[in-house]
């Protein structure tokens, strides 16, 4: 099982990439109007993606120690490009938030940066403190205080999505590095107590909420985008309207080529098509785990068990946006939805994991026949 | 079991494919038990009802010249939810569209704000995002503007980056002859209904039938031409094809133009008429109005005068009692009658001739219009016989053509009459009729005594050129015998010969028939007139076979030497000058070369 995985996690990833590039392609048309060529997003979705197999090649070239080693490079880059997305003119505001920075051909999200940072020095920390992750200070407090100036930087940019997401990824790693429950648990109940003061106290916040509560109500307001993602899924029904012939993409649906990519497979593509989504992604975090599981060492472990849960988060926080089983919060869908830093960020973590498999599986160490193996497997 | 990293590894892994598994369910639920529900949900949000107008019927001449059509056009709307500029779309539309800029700029900034206002207000529940108009308001619904307009000004949009102003599908009616035939074809009002006219008698068969359609859109409304559309396609309406011949009607518009500015009016009238079948080969009224710009006429410029006035005939009526006369053969046309010194005695008033005629022939009494002649012809008929065939002429009565607000005119009966009114009667006077019943009277004696419907519309010709309903002669009744018509046919030639009351009616090369008519107008005091006449000539060529009748009547004419104040004088010419060239547009063979006949008189004498 082991052995095959890295097969089925590549399998799994192509399937979702190229219905993320198809689906683009159906939902972005209505972009002739605005930049007068209907491939402009699939253009440059594909240049992403030419960067995204880059990141792959690369993740899977590099020892995954290289990343144990320069941990804090990341760590100190993310706090400076997240600074960065402060300043004028190199910062952009959209939505009223500071998100991006303009690198003048392009532009990218320092968060995505931070949350591969994050997942790095956790697995350093955490691979260096093996025999105290269970004590209180460097098991729990120090490495949580290390993380919070990366979490305090983004949701000052007002990205609570990504905080949330970040938050969610380092009490995982930390529960499975041997951070006593008893630290972690009341920690997340006062998140959740916290995420609710804060949606009360913010009134757009808790115009979602209350949106989300009632979508039909609050349909026309609030509650629309979810709302309307409702009518793509229910009205795809099994089989789907047809590819190219969903109606909800024409801007009944704000951001149908980014956060809301899902409705639109369920409208166009049917049920069958989402499941296999969601099969995909299954496959992803089994796959992951299992090459996680099976590293050469609690660094490589812990690294990849960062990636899977990552990108397992954020796809379970937008399908259930989508499909409206949580509050709007827009998180893109991994592979899937428009948007370059994000799907770099995700192809480098498949990289990173298929190196992570691979140096598994030739220092095993003990036995010949298993050295044996390894090398006859990739070759397959 | 020891709690190592790989066991809470392994179980972290579950935790995250049990919320997938949550998912499953849910995208199942929503897709296989809710798909009903959303799938009608989006079919009622997607797709959208519009009415297709249909095109109205053209209304043309006998020979198919188009006399009024339908013109699309564009009506400019605007949508205050998405409209960028007021002022650069006022600087833009405020010409084509006939407003004033700095109206139609706070129009447009109005709506901005009304859209502004209600995004704002974030409506609960199911309200309407915008309250009603604000995406969908007509800017000026009077003022539209050609395709080829409505196109450059959506480039000129998209040049200078302007939004929310855009143009809906309609009609305008045109008229391509102006003022010409304008009250027999009548107008449209905004609701494309015809109130007057052909428009309004055949309002019905021209209207035709509302197509709509529906069609898939996104949010902001716009079609999904990709998706198709279905529905029902608008019928055009029928063409009404009018007896109306243009040529005809040319001439006579610009012979009454000419009489309007000589003479200057009250009203005038003049028609032509085929007496074979009744059809209306023209009709034209003055006052006239353009209906391509009828917010600029007066109410009292539209009516038809030829079905809508009543007035008294005066001495054309005079055919009446001598027809009935012939018919009955109390007289023969060389019966003389004694109209002694221009004076008559008759229950204690004194009727008058405008001069002492002596002893006339029934032929002269017609010819000279000797109204003594004629109250004889009438004392001898008896009450109750002029009645009745003033009745059978027509006199009285509706004609029913289909013109609308038709009057039928006031005839009354003999138990109403005082021991005068025969006399007057006899001289077109206390009868109140239309100038269509008096050519309509006349068509009588042209066509051998039988009285034809007056017809004005030939047929109708559905939208794929098939005739739906035609409209062939009808006669009503016969009124005179056929000996008894041309007896007055024969008569009525004397009035254009020398002696005659209108010599100047004649057409070289033709022998033609006409009578005059010179009717006192009554004042307010319900006295007559001296000095306001209605002038009238109604003639017939050629009068051994009549091709066609022609009426001319003009009321109060400024007519600078009173004597010429009759419509000897003042109609009969206009007459000649129509008859002449209708004769020649109708290929008329002349009877004889008028040169030889002028030549033979200067040598006689």
């Amino acid at each position: 099982m082991h052995r095959k995985s890295v097969i089925i996690l590549f399998f799994a990833v192509a399937t979702l990439l190229v219905l993320g590039i198809v689906m683009l392609f159906s939902t972005s048309a209505f972009a002739v109007d605005r930049h007068g060529d209907a491939l402009f997003f699939v253009k440059r979705q594909g240049m992403w993606l030419g960067i995204g197999f880059l990141a792959v090649v690369a993740g899977a070239m590099l020892d995954y120690h290289f990343w144990q080693r320069t941990w804090w490079v990341w760590f100190a880059a993310s706090v400076v490009l997240l600074i960065l997305c402060f300043v004028p003119h190199i910062g952009m505001r959209v939505n009223g938030s500071f998100r991006w920075l303009n690198l003048r051909i392009l532009t990218f999200q320092p968060s995505e940066v931070a949350k591969l940072a994050a997942i790095i020095f956790l697995a350093y920390w955490f691979s260096l403190y093996a025999p105290e992750s269970h004590e209180f200070l460097k098991g729990f407090l120090y490495p949580l205080l290390a993380m919070s100036v990366l979490m305090a930087l983004i949701a000052r940019e007002v990205d609570l999505g990504t905080t949330g997401l970040l938050v969610g990824v380092t009490f995982l790693i930390m529960f499975v590095a041997g951070t006593s429950m008893l630290y972690i648990a009341p920690l997340a109940l006062g998140g959740v107590a916290g995420i609710f003061f804060i949606a009360v106290h913010m009134k757009e916040r808790l115009g979602r909420i209350m949106a989300f509560m009632d979508l039909e109500k609050f349909k026309e307001g609030a509650g629309l985008q979810q709302w309307q993602a409702l009518i793509a899924f229910g009205s795809g029904g099994v089989d789907g309207l047809g590819l190219g012939n969903g109606r909800q993409k024409m801007l009944y649906v704000p951001f149908a080529h980014t956060d809301f990519i899902l409705p639109m497979i369920g409208e166009e593509l049917g049920l069958r098509c989402a499941l296999l989504i969601v099969f995909c992604y299954i496959l992803v975090i089994v796959c992951g785990t299992l090459i996680a599981i099976h590293s050469r060492d609690r660094f490589g472990m812990l690294l990849g068990l960062g990636i899977v849960c990552m990108i397992a988060l954020q796809a379970a926080v937008n399908i259930g946006v989508t499909t409206s089983l949580l509050p709007n919060k827009g998180l893109p869908l991994p592979y899937i939805s428009y948007g370059g830093s994000n799907l770099v960020f995700c192809l480098l973590g498949v990289g990173i994991l298929m190196n992570i498999y691979s140096r598994g599986l030739s220092d095993r160490g003990d036995s010949t026949t298993t050295r044996l193996q390894a090398k006859v497997t990739p070759r397959l | 079991m020891k709690w190592t990293p790989k066991v809470r590894a392994t179980i972290a892994c579950f935790g995250l494919v049990f919320i997938f598994s949550i998912f499953s369910g849910r995208l199942i639920f929503l897709q296989v038990v809710k798909h009903d529900q959303y799938a009608a949900l989006a079919a009622e949000k997607h797709s959208t009802k519009e009415m297709l107008y249909a095109r109205r019927g053209v209304i043309q001449d006998v020979n198919q010249e188009i006399l009024a059509q339908d013109v699309p056009v564009r009506l400019a709307f605007a949508d205050g939810s998405i409209l960028n500029d007021p002022a650069g779309l006022a600087d833009l539309f405020a010409k084509p569209l006939q407003m004033d800029r700095e109206e139609l700029e706070q129009e447009l900034a109005g709506l901005q704000d009304a859209a502004k206002q209600s995004r704002q207000a974030k409506l609960p529940g199911v309200a309407p995002r915008y309250p009603a108009g604000v995406c969908d308001h007509a800017l000026n619904k009077r003022a539209f503007v050609s395709e080829d307009t409505a196109a450059s000004l959506l480039a000129e949009m998209k040049k200078r980056s302007l939004r929310g102003v855009f143009f809906k599908q309609d009609f305008t009616r045109n008229y391509p002859n102006g003022s010409m035939l304008c009250h027999v074809l009548g107008i449209l009002n905004h609701d494309h209904a015809g109130v007057a006219g052909i428009e309004k008698t055949f309002d019905a068969q021209l209207r035709g039938n509302d197509g709509f359609r529906y069609f898939e859109h996104d949010r902001t409304g716009k079609e999904l031409v990709a998706y198709g559309s279905q529905g029902q396609p608008a019928r055009p309406g029928c063409d009404v094809r009018l007896t109306i011949d243009m040529a005809l009607q040319n001439i006579v518009e610009k012979e009454l133009e000419a009489a309007c500015r000589q003479y200057r009016p009250v009203m005038a009238v003049s028609i032509i008429m085929r007496p074979k079948t009744g059809e209306i080969l023209a009709m034209a009224n003055r006052p006239a109005y353009d209906p391509n710009a009828v917010a600029n006429s007066r109410e009292r410029d539209r009516h038809n005068l030829a079905v809508e006035a009543m007035v008294e005939p005066g001495s054309v009526f005079k055919i009446v009692p001598v027809g009935a006369a012939f018919n009955e053969r109390l007289f023969t046309p060389q019966t003389t009658i004694d109209c002694g010194n221009g004076q008559f005695k008759y229950a204690g008033k004194i009727l008058h001739d405008h001069k002492p005629m002596g002893e006339l022939t029934v032929e002269g009494v017609l010819a000279k219009s000797s109204n003594i002649g004629a109250a004889r012809i009438g004392l001898r008929l008896g009450d109750q016989m002029l009645y009745s065939y003033a009745r059978k002429f027509g006199f009285g009565e509706r004609t029913d053509v289909a013109l609308p607000s038709e009057v039928p005119g006031a005839i009354h009966p003999p138990y109403t009459w005082n021991k005068l009114t025969i006399t007057r009667m006899t001289m077109g006077q206390e009868v109140d009729v239309t100038p269509l019943q008096m050519i309509t009277a006349m068509s009588v004696i042209a066509n051998g005594g039988h009285l034809m419907m007056p017809q004005i519309v030939r047929e109708i010709v559905d939208d794929q050129g098939a005739v739906v309903k035609s409209y062939p002669p009808v006669e009503i009744r016969r009124v005179l015998s056929e000996a008894a018509a041309r007896q007055v046919r024969e008569a009525l030639k004397g009035v254009e010969k020398k002696g005659g009351t209108a010599v100047e009616a004649v057409v070289p090369g033709y022998i033609g028939a006409g009578k005059t008519g010179t009717a006192q107008r009554v004042g307010e005091n319900k006295k007559y007139l001296h000095n306001k006449y209605l002038l009238s000539f109604i003639g017939m060529l050629p009068a051994d076979d009549p091709q066609f009748v022609c009426l001319v009547m003009l009321d109060c004419p400024e007519v600078k030497n009173p004597e010429d104040n009759y419509g000897g004088a003042v109609a009969a010419p206009i007459f000649a000058r129509i008859a002449a060239k209708t004769a020649c547009h109708m290929n008329l063979a002349p009877q004889f070369d008028p040169m030889q006949v002028a030549l033979t008189q200067t040598r006689t004498k």
